[in-house]
């Protein structure tokens, strides 16, 4: 039984989404979640957390999440990274008719709901493991 | 007249009356008096005594004893340049010849001139001898004068017809014959040879259309019908070709009133006619102009309308252009603090301690508003010009029901009975399926939304030629024609109607009936914006027995299968 936690990097250069996505997904009890609102950190950041998944924003200062998801891929040892895009540059109705997919990767509408996000996590890093609910 | 007293009177009478009215009545007889009688005897070849008869007086102005006492008078009477013939008559009578009478001048007693015409008369003895010779002196003056103006008249006539570019006939209508002049010949073409003197040589240049009715003219005229003649006919020129000529004549009778003679002229009016034809072409071709200027307007005026037509619809396009550009830019700064809501509220709810119903309450419509908001803005978004077009070969009929289940919950919720009567083997219809189907969902919502006490949504659909339902007829079906290939989608509510003063508003952006909070007032602006995107065409009008029906209509896929 894998009982550790699943790690999310989340970046977003609006901190408060990044903070309430951080206290929701843990209060789950299922994630660890490390923020990060600078893009240009994002993959200093992810060496160190060693993230199972990366939530990100796509329309950011300095670094887009578009050309931060490239340099993921590009790197041996984050290739396999999933890696789930949360913008509010496209709509719910485009990402249902992409069925959440957009240029290859998954898409996750601002604005979304727990539900939704907890939904999307379990499809790609299977279901959790030590869920806190009864 | 004469005014030198009576010289030889005869004295009975003048007791009687009065000087003055003998004196007038001598003069009276004087002046009727033109002609006298003159004897010359002749000794040896030469006249040796001259007696003037009675008469001399009137004609010459002189007596005969005036005559007598002067041997030379008759000879210094006569006019200087015609003394000459007159010498020469008087030899010719001397050497016993018979010259013919000669009309020459002399000058009367009172100074002005005189014909006269001399007519000798030789007497001769039986030997043949001449030995006198009578002689008749008419005075001729009056006749001369009469000639002269008779040949100034002539000469003056013919300088005016030879001036004159008219023609000139004169017909006799005992013996039909015409004197037609040079000119008149001339302005057919002919010379002064070519043209008969006869009547018949006018009719044969007739033009058969003319020529009853010139036949009928001069007959009305010469049987009195008409006053003058005045005739526009048209004669043959010489070469073949028709002249216009104005005949105008006037007509002399006899004693009975019979015409006997006719005269006339003739212009030509050839260039005039062919002037008025040129003007009556061009007048016809002026009303012509104007019917094609008249057309123009209309085309114009047409032409202005569909302009206003389409400026309305491009300030409409502008507007949705503008609210589209303005939600693409404001969309992404909005998501972000509704998505921080959004969690904020989920957190807020997941650390509610104690059972506090309103705090939880409170929440709930805090994020109904959130997903409000955010209808709002996904709305706004497909407004926007810059979204994608991407049109496939599709089965209307399934788009329906996949339509349809993508809003199952709200149906369910909603207490609504779904009818759906879809043609089997429907055309395949051209489009993009998520805008389509976007159709689809805000008109199924709309009608949720007015059934509010539920009732039946009915969806059909049809595939027709365009034209076969009689119902789609008005402007906004427009862009089809009679025979294009259409597949039809009903759907109908039984909910309230739509007022009909709002009907023809329905499709602007932001204008909406429904209460504040249910409707964005964007739905159907959407809808008709993709429909035009597809080049179909939307049709929302009242049902009969209540509620409402669109008609969406879509040009089907020929000869295509899916």
């Amino acid at each position: 039984m894998n009982n550790e936690k699943k790690r999310i990097l989340v970046v977003d250069d609006d901190a408060s989404i990044t903070r309430l996505l951080k206290l929701n997904l843990e209060q789950t009890g299922n994630y660890l979640v490390r923020m990060e609102n600078i893009s240009t950190g994002a993959l200093a950041a992810a060496e160190e957390f060693r993230p199972h998944l990366i939530l990100l924003d796509v329309m950011m200062p300095d670094l887009d999440g578009g050309n931060l998801a490239a340099r993921f891929q590009a790197n041996p040892s984050w290739k396999d990274l999933p890696l789930v895009f949360l913008t509010a540059a496209v709509t719910r109705e485009e990402v249902r008719a992409r069925h959440g997919m957009v240029g290859g990767l998954p898409f996750l509408a601002k604005p979304v709901n727990l539900h939704e996000v907890l939904r999307c996590l379990g499809r790609h890093l299977g279901p959790p493991q030590t869920a806190n609910t009864p | 007249m004469v005014h030198e007293p009576p010289r030889r009177v005869r004295g009975c009478e003048y007791a009687k009356q009065g000087i003055a009215d003998v004196e007038q009545r001598y003069a009276r007889l004087l002046a009727s008096v033109t002609d006298y009688v003159y004897t010359v005897v002749v000794s040896q070849g030469r006249p040796v005594l001259t007696s003037h008869g009675p008469g001399c007086e009137a004609v010459t102005g002189y007596t005969s004893s005036e005559f007598d006492a002067e041997p030379f008078l008759w000879h210094r009477m006569i006019y200087h340049d015609d003394r000459p013939a007159v010498s020469a008559q008087a030899e010719r009578v001397l050497k016993a010849e018979t010259p013919s009478p000669l009309e020459h001048r002399i000058i009367h007693k009172d100074g002005r001139l005189r014909w006269i015409r001399n007519t000798p008369l030789p007497h001769k003895d039986d030997q043949g001898r001449l030995i006198a010779y009578d002689g008749l002196v008419s005075d001729i003056t009056e006749r001369k004068r009469a000639e002269v103006a008779l040949r100034q008249s002539q000469e003056r006539l013919a300088l005016v017809i030879q001036g004159s570019s008219d023609g000139v006939w004169d017909w006799d209508l005992t013996t039909n014959e015409v004197y037609f002049s040079t000119r008149w010949k001339s302005m057919l073409g002919y010379g002064e040879d070519e043209v008969g003197n006869h009547l018949s040589a006018w009719e044969r240049l007739l033009h058969p259309d003319d020529r009853e009715r010139a036949l009928a003219c001069l007959q009305a005229y010469l049987i009195g019908q008409t006053s003058t003649y005045e005739l526009e006919h048209r004669l043959q020129h010489k070469d073949g070709s028709y002249r216009w000529i104005l005949s105008r004549g006037v007509v002399l009778r006899d004693a009975a009133s019979q015409p006997v003679r006719m005269a006339g002229s003739h212009v030509d009016m050839t260039a005039r006619k062919q002037a008025e034809e040129q003007l009556k072409q061009a007048y016809a071709e002026l009303s012509q102009n104007e019917a094609a200027l008249k057309a123009a307007l209309q085309k114009l005026q047409s032409a202005n309308q569909e302009l206003q037509t389409t400026q309305f619809q491009l300030i409409q396009a502008a507007k949705l252009e503008s609210v589209g550009t303005l939600a693409a830019g404001v969309a992404h700064e909005v998501k972000n603090p509704l998505q921080t809501i959004l969690l904020g509220l989920e957190y807020l709810a997941n650390n509610l301690t104690g059972g506090n119903d309103n705090t939880r309450l409170v929440l709930d419509d805090m994020r109904d508003a959130v997903t409000r908001a955010n209808t709002i803005i996904r709305e706004l978004l497909q407004l926007s010009a810059a979204t994608e077009f991407e049109p496939k070969a599709t089965d209307l009929n399934a788009l329906v029901e996949r339509s349809l289940w993508l809003i199952h919950n709200e149906i369910i919720a909603s207490q609504i009975t779904v009818v759906c009567k879809l043609e089997p083997d429907l055309r395949p219809v051209r489009l993009d399926r998520s805008k389509v189907e976007q159709v689809f969902i805000n008109l199924f919502i709309n009608a949720l939304q007015a059934m509010s006490q539920g009732g039946v949504l009915t969806v059909t659909t049809r595939h027709c030629r365009f034209g076969e339902d009689l119902n789609l007829i008005g402007p906004v079906f427009s862009q089809f024609k009679p025979g294009d290939p259409v597949v039809i989608t009903d759907v109908q509510d039984t909910g309230q109607s739509i007022p009909e003063a709002v009907l023809p508003r329905i499709f602007d952006p932001f204008f909406t009936t429904k209460p504040t909070g249910v409707g964005t007032g964007l739905g159907l602006s959407v809808v008709k914006k993709i429909m035009d995107l597809h080049d179909g065409a939307i049709h929302i009008r009242n049902a009969p027995l209540g509620g409402v029906v669109a008609t969406l209509l879509l040009r089907a896929e020929i000869g295509k299968n899916l």
